[in-house]
């Protein structure tokens, strides 16, 4: 099967909200995916519960079949909204842990990005402006040869040259067997990128289409489409 | 893969602790020369009693910064935003508690060795450790005579116990940390207060179980030898059991109730 | 060069449009090897599949050529690129009329507009009136 990943009723409820309710979705392979939905509509929640961080209350998530665990971390590269490296280590401490960790990981590709940025690789992370720690973070991810990769607001919060250097490196890296899923609000800035969007509203899928198929049918932009749909 | 993350995890810790290990082995060697050089008359006789003052407080501070490392670490790298990357290696969750257990352990007995060696280089004599030895001997020998014929068990239970004493104050330390952050608010208050309730209720537990046992198996607690016959393998089982508990109820909580913030 | 996407019509398409346009242009000249999909697309800033789609779209109209070895080349039928250059430049002046049109000016007032232009503004006229 060419499925990536599968949801089936995937719900996922707090003591005082319900994050996700009743989610279903498949995922194909090669496929460049939106993840779009304003603040607090579940998306993050539902990229916790791919990469094994939170567990669903009721309903499966599967990726290339399996329940989320160690075996799907393996195939899964997970750039999270956060910072979350060890601000103690130098760069090439964590390329190591990277390569150390993950049987997918290119130390050299790794190391050729870094190399673009000019960013000596015996500095420890603390040195580093928050900027170029985020750069880093991507480039570590994008350096292993996942079959999912999961992006959450990559570009969020970055300057317009930042933002290219993300999108840049997000497609020149991603192969074709594997599917990168984006999650995020900006939408303008990226919509070039995508194959598909998903509309997750509330905590529900409104809408999951071919990008290219909302364009020529709605004649409008997925950004005009999106503010439309979550219009306050 | 558990040897990459104790790899991983003596990185961290060593940058803190091993200046600090040197640091007190450094102190003994200075108290030892500054003792015994013997030129301090007068009020320069202060001098060498601050050097073994400080010596002994480092002494203290090695032991209270390996407690809090361990604390630190835990919370630090598995429930903070280092938890984001900790938890989506592709390890099981308790390989994580494992490497920090095992890590934590390693640097505790360190600790004890390198206590023990600072203190032979600041004060050992030919003279002190003949006495030493005479004083070890003798105190064998008692024990000998108190616990006749299971001296050694006594010995051995004893130091399972204080092994799995060791492990029981780190798994202590964690389980609270794993209870604390099932709380969305006030983590740390949490993780204090689970400390501060399990500890009490586990030794109330402690107690308890001794004294219904001593009841059932009819002995008298005050005789010597319920010692190595009852006490003792009986507080290594409690121990044992209590560590089981701790440690599943850690791993349980990162399986199912993680919740990074 | 700079690639200038709007975001209504289908992006391949406009990819399409864009490419043709340097062509046309000279830009890229006959017989000229393209880069890759995947580094176009980046330079476009645009989804690699996309870009696929676009390439096979100016293949079948034969303006890129795909060998086996050597890439993607831009085709050397000059005839070709000189009708779509005639073709664009026509659906171009059309568009200019209309939009003259909706300005109030006739289609038979408009050659007057632009050689008024042409022979007095110096942008497009030089001191022996060659045509810049």
């Amino acid at each position: 099967m060419s499925a990536i990943l599968e949801c089936r009723s995937l719900t996922k409820k707090y003591a005082s909200l319900t994050a996700l309710s009743d989610i279903n979705l498949t995922l194909e392979r090669g496929r460049i995916v939106g993840l779009l939905g304003p603040n607090g509509s579940g998306k993050t929640t539902l990229i916790k519960i791919i990469n094994g961080l939170l567990v669903p209350t009721s309903g499966t998530l599967t990726i290339r079949g399996m329940n989320p665990g160690p075996e799907t971390k393996g195939i899964v590269s997970y750039l999270p909204e956060k910072m979350c490296l060890p601000e103690w280590m130098k760069v090439s401490e964590i390329i190591s842990l990277y390569e150390d960790f993950y049987e997918d990981f290119d130390k050299d590709k790794a190391y050729e990005m870094l190399g673009k940025l000019q960013l000596d690789a015996t500095k420890r992370l603390k040195t580093l402006s928050k900027g170029t720690k985020e750069k880093i973070q991507l480039i570590l991810v994008m350096s292993r040869k996942a079959q999912l990769y999961c992006l959450d607001e990559p570009i969020g919060g970055v300057d317009p040259a930042a933002r290219d250097y993300i999108l840049n490196t997000i497609i020149t890296n991603y192969n074709e067997d594997a599917t990168v899923l984006i999650s995020t609000h900006l939408i303008s800035d990226i919509e070039n990128v995508l194959d598909e969007v998903i509309f997750i509203k509330e905590g529900s899928i409104t809408l999951h289409s071919d990008v290219d198929d909302i364009r020529s049918t709605q004649g409008k932009s997925i950004d005009t489409l999106f503010r439309e749909v979550f219009k306050c | 893969m558990l040897g990459k993350l104790i790899k991983h995890e003596l990185k961290a810790t060593c940058r803190y602790l091993l200046p600090l290990c040197l640091i007190l082995l450094v102190l003994s060697l200075v108290t030892r020369i500054v003792v015994s050089l013997e030129v301090f008359e007068g009020t320069l006789g202060i001098i060498p009693n601050m050097a073994k003052v400080t010596y002994i407080i480092s002494i203290v501070v090695l032991a209270v910064a390996i407690l809090l490392i361990m604390i630190f670490r835990f919370y630090k790298n598995l429930l903070t935003e280092e938890g984001y990357l900790m938890f989506t290696l592709p390890v099981r969750s308790d390989r994580l508690i494992n490497s920090k257990l095992i890590v934590a352990m390693m640097w505790t007995l360190a600790g004890i060795i390198a206590v023990i060696v600072s203190l032979m280089i600041a004060f050992a004599t030919p003279e002190s450790m003949k006495e030493f030895f005479n004083d070890f001997d003798s105190f064998m020998a008692e024990l000998g005579i108190i616990f006749s014929g299971k001296r050694t068990l006594l010995i051995i239970e004893f130091f399972i116990n204080v092994f799995l004493g060791l492990i029981n104050n780190i798994l202590l330390i964690y389980v609270s940390i794993a209870v604390g952050q099932l709380f969305t608010r006030h983590k740390i208050a949490g993780s204090l207060i689970a400390y501060l309730c399990i500890n009490v209720a586990s030794e109330l537990l402690i107690i308890l179980i001794i004294v219904i046992a001593a009841n059932i198996m009819d002995v008298s607690i005050i005789e010597v030898n319920t010692i190595p016959d009852m006490l003792l393998p009986l507080s290594i089982v409690i121990t044992l059991i209590f560590n089981y508990v701790f440690y599943y109820a850690t791993y349980y909580i990162f399986r199912k109730k993680l919740n990074l913030d | 060069m700079q690639w200038d996407l709007n975001s209504d019509k289908p992006v391949y398409l406009q990819l399409v449009d864009q490419i043709t346009a340097w062509i046309i242009s000279g830009y890229y000249k006959p017989g000229d090897k393209l880069p890759s999909v995947r580094d176009m697309a980046a330079q476009a800033t645009v989804n690699p599949n996309t870009m696929q789609k676009a390439m096979a779209e100016l293949e079948r109209t034969g303006l890129v050529i795909t060998y086996r070895t050597s890439g993607r080349i831009i085709t050397s039928d000059e005839e070709l690129i000189r009708r779509l250059k005639a073709e664009s430049a026509r659906n171009q002046t059309v568009e200019y009329l209309e939009k003259m049109k909706q300005l109030g000016y006739s289609p038979q007032e408009v050659p007057g507009l632009i050689s008024d232009i042409i022979n007095n503004d110096t942008a497009y006229n030089n001191a022996d009136g060659r045509i810049v």
